[in-house]
C-alpha cells in the first residue's frame, strides 16, 4: 500500500499550519472573528448589487454585477498573492534563519492561504447567483479546475520573482502597487472583455486575462472556454512559476545576508 | 564522507559585501552612473574543521569574531564563498532564543508553528501541547497572544519547545543559560542536559565560559575570522583569558 514517508507528511502538515494561521491571523481579535471571511464579501456583493441595480447604472443588465464581482475577486487573489509575497523573506527570516524549512513552502502556504480566501469569495458568489439570478449548473464548471490551477500558477510565478527582487530592491512594493493598480484597469474586469474580439486580440494570450474570460465564460455564459487561449494561458503560467522557481533559488541564497 | 563525522568543513572564507547605499530603485539607478559603493567584510578566513557524531563542540571568541556567521554557514542559512564545502551528515536545526515568534498569535499557536518548523507533526505537538505549557510555567497565559509577554515569558516558551526538537545535529547560538528564574535554570538545565544533548552532536556557540566548561568536548576559539585554537575546554580557555 502506498504510504507517504514521515518527513513528507510533516512538511505537508507544515505547510498546511503556516496556511492555517496566515489566513486566520487577519481575523483575530475581531469581535466577530473569522464570520468576517463571509461577511465581507457578502456586503462587497450586496453593496454592488445595490449600487448598479438601484442607485447607479440603473439602465445596466443586471448580470454586469455578477460579471464584475467575478473580475474582482479573481484579480484579489492575483493581487494579494503577489503583494504578500514581496515581504515574505523579511517576514519569515527567523524561520529561514533558524530551521531548514525550503523556501518554496513558504510560497506553497501563502498560495494555499490566499486561495482559500478566493474559494470563500466564490461561494459567496455561487449563493447571491442563486438566491438573486437563475445559473445553470454543468459539467462545464469543471473546467474552472484547470483555469484556477493555471492562476495559481501565474501568480505563484510573479511571487517567486518579487519575493526575490524585494531583497534588493527595498521600494518595490510601491512600484507594484502601481502596477497593480494599471493591471486593475488593463485587464477585462470593469469592461467587456468581449471587445477582444475584434480589437487588441494579443491581450487574449495575457494569462490573467485568459482566466478572467474562462471564468466568466463557465460560470455566466454555461459556455466552454476558448480552448486555445486556455491551454496557452496555462502553459505560460507554469513556464513563469518555473523560471520564476528557479530564479527565487539561484538569487536568494544571499537572502538573509541582505535581511539580516 | 567518514560516516562518524557529523559536519565537516573545508576551506571556509566568507566575505560580506557592505553596501553603504540603500537598497532602493533609485539608489539602484544611480549606481549606474557613480558606481557601486560598497566595501567588503572578511568574516571567515580558511576554516577546515571535522566534528564527529555525538560530540558537544563549543565556539567561542569576542564579538565579531565570525561565531555566528559559523553556526549561519553550518546551517546552510548562508552560503561560504566559492570553493568552500560544507558537509552535514544527519538533521540540523539551530536552535536560538528570542526568535520565531509571531507576535499576533497566541502562544498556543505558536507552539504549533515552532514545533512543526522543528520537525514534530501535528499530532506529536497536540500529544506533547500541555507537557510544553507546563513545563514553560505558562498555563494561565497560553491563549494570550505573545506580544503580551515579557522576554522572560519568550525564553522560557522558546525552551520549552525546542527541548523536543527532532534533530541529529544542534547548533546553538547562545541558546542555553539566561533562560527565567533560578528555578527555571535549574529545571532546564536538566532536561538539557538529559534529553536533548543524548546522543545529539552539539555545536554551542557562548560567551558563558561555565556552560563551555562544563559541557564541551572540544572547543575552538575564533578571532577575526581565524581559527586561533581547536582544543580541550581548559587548554583553549586558558589562551582565552591570556589573550
Amino acid at each position: 500500500m502506498f504510504r507517504i514517508s514521515k518527513t513528507f507528511r510533516n512538511r505537508l502538515e507544515r505547510i498546511y499550519l503556516f496556511a492555517n494561521h496566515d489566513y486566520y491571523i487577519r481575523y483575530y481579535g475581531s469581535k466577530l472573528g473569522i464570520l468576517w471571511a463571509f461577511l465581507k464579501p457578502f456586503f462587497h456583493i450586496m453593496v454592488l448589487y445595490v449600487t448598479f441595480t438601484y442607485l447607479i447604472f440603473r439602465q445596466r443588465d443586471p448580470h454586469f454585477i455578477l460579471y464584475l464581482f467575478t473580475g474582482i475577486i479573481t484579480w484579489q487573489f492575483f493581487s494579494e498573492m503577489t503583494n504578500s509575497s514581496i515581504s515574505l523573506f523579511n517576514k519569515q527570516r527567523n524561520i529561514l534563519q533558524n530551521s531548514d524549512m525550503p523556501k518554496i513552502d513558504l510560497f506553497w502556504a501563502m498560495l494555499g492561504s490566499k486561495l482559500w480566501g478566493y474559494l470563500i469569495n466564490f461561494v459567496i458568489f455561487i449563493v447571491f447567483y442563486v438566491v438573486f439570478f437563475d445559473p445553470v449548473f454543468s459539467l462545464k464548471y469543471f473546467y474552472l479546475i484547470p483555469v484556477w490551477l493555471g492562476l495559481s500558477m501565474f501568480s505563484l510565478g510573479f511571487s517567486f520573482y518579487l519575493a526575490t527582487f524585494f531583497i534588493y530592491l527595498r521600494d518595490l512594493d510601491h512600484l507594484w502597487s502601481i502596477v497593480l493598480m494599471a493591471g486593475f484597469w488593463m485587464v477585462p474586469i470593469i469592461w467587456d472583455y468581449k471587445m477582444l474580439e475584434t480589437t487588441y486580440q494579443f491581450m487574449n494570450y495575457i494569462p490573467i486575462t485568459a482566466f478572467l474570460i474562462d471564468i466568466r465564460q463557465i460560470v455566466l455564459h454555461n459556455e466552454l472556454p476558448n480552448m486555445h487561449y486556455m491551454v496557452t494561458a496555462i502553459i505560460i503560467s507554469f513556464l513563469i512559476a518555473g523560471t520564476g522557481y528557479v530564479f527565487m533559488q539561484r538569487k536568494s541564497k544571499k537572502a538573509l545576508e541582505y535581511l539580516l | 564522507m567518514n560516516t562518524d563525522i557529523a559536519i565537516k568543513l573545508e576551506n571556509i572564507q566568507k566575505t560580506y559585501i557592505l553596501h553603504d547605499r540603500g537598497n532602493t530603485i533609485r539608489d539602484r539607478l544611480f549606481s549606474v552612473f557613480t558606481g557601486k559603493a560598497s566595501r567588503k567584510l572578511t568574516a571567515l578566513q580558511n576554516i577546515n574543521l571535522e566534528i564527529k557524531k555525538g560530540e558537544f563542540f563549543g565556539i567561542i571568541g569576542r564579538n565579531g569574531s565570525g561565531k555566528s556567521t559559523l553556526v549561519q554557514i553550518m546551517n546552510k542559512s548562508i552560503p561560504p564563498d566559492r570553493g568552500g564545502k560544507v558537509t552535514v551528515n544527519g538533521k540540523a536545526m539551530k536552535l536560538a532564543l528570542g526568535v520565531g515568534f509571531n507576535s499576533e498569535l497566541t502562544a498556543r499557536q505558536n507552539i504549533m508553528l515552532n514545533a512543526s518548523v522543528l520537525g514534530m507533526s501535528i499530532s506529536e505537538i497536540k500529544a506533547k501541547m500541555d507537557e510544553m505549557i507546563s513545563f514553560a510555567e505558562l498555563e494561565n497565559f497560553i491563549d494570550t497572544p505573545v506580544k503580551f509577554y515579557s522576554s522572560g515569558m519568550k525564553s522560557k516558551l522558546l525552551f520549552s519547545i525546542a527541548v523536543n526538537a527532532e534533530a541529529d545535529i544542534f547548533l546553538m547560538d547562545e541558546f542555553f543559560g539566561g533562560v527565567g528564574d533560578k528555578n527555571f535554570r535549574e529545571k532546564a538545565d536538566e532536561v538539557f542536559h538529559n534529553r536533548l544533548v543524548k546522543g545529539k552532536t552539539i555545536i554551542h556557540v557562548s560567551h558563558q565560559m561555565e556552560t563551555i566548561k562544563k559541557y564541551c568536548d572540544r572547543v575552538m576559539l575564533l578571532e577575526k575570522g581565524k581559527v586561533i585554537a581547536i582544543g580541550t575546554p581548559k587548554e583553549v580557555l586558558k589562551l582565552n583569558a591570556a589573550q
